[in-house]
């Protein structure tokens, strides 16, 4: 993994962990969140192998659940499939209904021999969700609950 | 944490007032020693007076003295709402529904267990799943896991995992009855039905800990709950509804926030706040559904100390019955529960929300075991993995807190510092030259949950007991740990 692609806030949750992500693109943003998630959970994102494709889709009215969402669905998979997930492609669009992302994910079955954890997320939380464009691109802060 | 606008009560107790922020309807008080108060975040003091806005609330908003910054409510968090008016949140329960704590008695002595102590914690270690990615102890197809979290830890007895009198010592008879699976979406089923029987990871943890004379504090209720020998050994177990909490946690606070402002006209400063009438379906929804989390993590560490119970027989050649293995009590974290309390010399039907706090019913109040009516609910309280854990009983004083208490130590540190403060691989060294064998599958989640990242639990034992909240009756010390 590209070394720091999140940064860990302080003073935002002591229990729990608040990282910020920016990107050029929203969905370099959505794909950095999901990167984030992974780099946080696993001691080396590297070890994740690109073996099973996963679709999914998510749509939201807001920006910002939309990112709730997509990071929930992860967490999803990580404890139903026991699937650590990649972004591989992503597409984020917009309409008078709200805002829409379709991606593909890569990645691997959990496997306890290869995969080292540093700590498990429970969920994604709203508490001081921020998702917002600024002049030199995008921007997410992220409390999740571990 | 900033302590300009707090009002002194006692040594023990401090009140934000009403007046802090607009909109609280009722006053916040911490339970805590100023020196306990200068280890809190100031995060915990918005968080703290945003529950403050929560319809219907009543009298005050608490945190307890182990309190510190989370999410919605902070860690340590406490409302009574009142169900007829008030709302209910699940961000004041938490996404791990009914985290808990239970409590195993043996007749065994540290003397006793000390020459095979690490054959055991290696044992349970193998024995006991735990980590990210670990199956739990059995699979479940969906109408068995909907039978199972519509009967709690009955189920589990039922199945096989323990015996009918263990539910006599669980809060709630280990079942709430309010429970219905329809609430429940797929993907929390998707999510619970590998994980029934799994310790967890993070802050959740199987210790083997000792009873040392010198740390009984009130003999009389410590025989009464069973501790009644010098350096006898106990069990503690802290896990709570696994992936299955989480995502109807998850899905609720979506609904919620989606409902809140145009169906039911509220608006929080924190969208974690996000809340429902209780009385409104939506309200009704997500209390069933976490009905159905909370007996899912009393089946999960009735099962967890069912196999428990095995270990220890097969390495003593004992039967569970001459190991004297029996559970003291098993507590919940983080919950909403309708009780009936007086209130104003009224009794009336509160909704507690509970988050990182423990129910502490005094003697004599319905709720509590025949065995223990006269000593008062059995408190447990799980300290870090070095310092200790503790053994309280509920009083009448803590009717002023809806008898509510502590839950842990509360952290100091965020695990981010911890993890750049400590390694796991030393600390795992240094506690095995202190008499500690922790086993772990994660050490950079070991060094999380460092002593040094808590605040001291006597500390906030202390300020407990002196607050008036509950009594101490025991602390035991850790001699091995499992760590998720």
């Amino acid at each position: 993994m590209t070394r720091m692609e999140y940064e860990i806030l302080e003073g935002i949750s002591r229990a729990d962990i608040a990282f910020r992500v920016r990107g050029q693109s929203v969905e370099e943003l959505f794909s950095k969140g999901a990167r984030s998630l992974l780099g946080i959970m696993l001691q080396d994102i590297d070890t994740v192998r690109p073996s099973i494709d996963i679709f999914f889709t998510c749509e939201s009215r807001e920006i910002d659940l939309l990112y709730f969402d997509f990071l929930s669905e992860l967490i999803y998979y990580k404890d139903s499939e026991k699937l650590i997930l990649l972004p591989e492609r992503i597409s984020v669009t917009s309409s008078s209904e709200g805002y829409r992302i379709a991606c593909e994910m890569r990645g691997d079955r959990i496997d306890r021999n290869r995969h080292v954890f540093t700590i498990d997320i429970k969920a994604v939380t709203l508490h001081n969700l921020i998702v917002k464009q600024q002049d030199e691109g995008w921007s997410a802060t992220v409390v999740i609950d571990v | 944490m900033n302590i300009g606008s707090i009002r002194k009560i006692n040594d023990y107790l401090f009140e934000i007032p009403a007046n802090f922020k607009p909109g609280m309807r009722v006053p916040a008080r911490i339970y805590a020693s100023r020196m306990l108060i200068d280890t809190m975040d100031d995060a915990v003091l918005n968080q703290l007076t945003n529950v403050c806005l929560l319809p219907g609330i009543i009298k005050h908003a608490l945190c307890m003295p182990d309190g510190h910054s989370g999410y919605g409510f902070p860690i340590g968090g406490v409302a009574a709402i009142d169900p007829e008016s008030g709302v209910i949140s699940p961000g004041g329960i938490g996404f791990d529904i009914n985290c808990g704590v239970r409590l195993m008695t043996t007749n065994l002595t540290f003397e006793e267990i000390r020459p095979r102590l690490k054959t055991l914690v290696q044992a349970l270690f193998n024995r006991v799943p735990s980590g990210v990615g670990s199956d739990g102890m059995i699979r479940v197809t969906r109408d068995r896991l909907d039978e199972a979290t519509t009967q709690g830890a009955r189920w589990a007895v039922e199945n096989g995992y323990g015996t009918g009198t263990d539910l006599d010592f669980i809060e709630e008879g280990g079942c709430m009855r309010d429970a219905d699976p329809k609430a429940i979406s797929e993907k929390a089923r998707a999510r619970g039905s590998e994980q029934i029987g799994s310790l967890g990871s993070g802050n959740h943890y199987l210790e083997i800990q000792v009873a040392h004379k010198a740390n009984i504090f009130d003999p009389k209720l410590a025989e009464q709950f069973g501790i009644n020998r010098d350096g006898q050994i106990v069990v503690m177990i802290h896990s709570g509804s696994r992936g299955f909490g989480h995502q109807i946690a998850t899905d609720y606070l979506k609904r919620f926030l989606t409902v809140m402002g145009p169906k039911y006209g509220l608006s929080m400063p924190d969208r974690e706040l996000a809340c429902a009438p209780f009385s409104s379906p939506d309200g009704q929804d997500y209390y069933k559904a976490m009905c159905c989390a909370v007996n899912y993590a009393f089946l999960n560490r009735q099962m967890i100390m069912h196999l428990v119970k095995t270990v220890f027989s097969e390495l003593f050649h004992k039967s569970p019955e001459d190991l004297g293995l029996r559970l003291v009590y098993d507590v919940c974290h983080n919950t909403a529960k309708l009780e009936k309390q007086v209130i104003d010399g009224k009794e009336r039907t509160i909704l507690i929300h509970r988050k990182g706090a423990t129910r502490a019913f005094a003697p004599g109040m319905q709720g509590i075991p025949d065995r223990y009516r006269s000593a008062g609910q059995p408190v447990l309280i799980g300290g870090s993995m070095e310092s200790g854990s503790y053994l309280l009983a509920g009083i009448e004083s803590g009717a002023e807190s809806f008898f509510s208490t502590c839950h842990g130590s509360g952290r100091v540190m965020s695990r981010h510092q911890a993890k750049s403060s400590f390694n796991g691989r030393e600390l795992q060294k240094q506690l095995e030259d202190r008499g500690i064998i922790i086993l772990t599958s994660s050490y950079p989640g070991l060094a999380e949950e460092a002593g040094g990242a808590y605040k001291n639990i006597d500390d906030v034992i202390e300020a407990t007991e002196r607050g008036g909240l509950s009594r101490v009756v025991a602390k035991f010390v850790p001699i091995g740990n499992i760590k998720g």
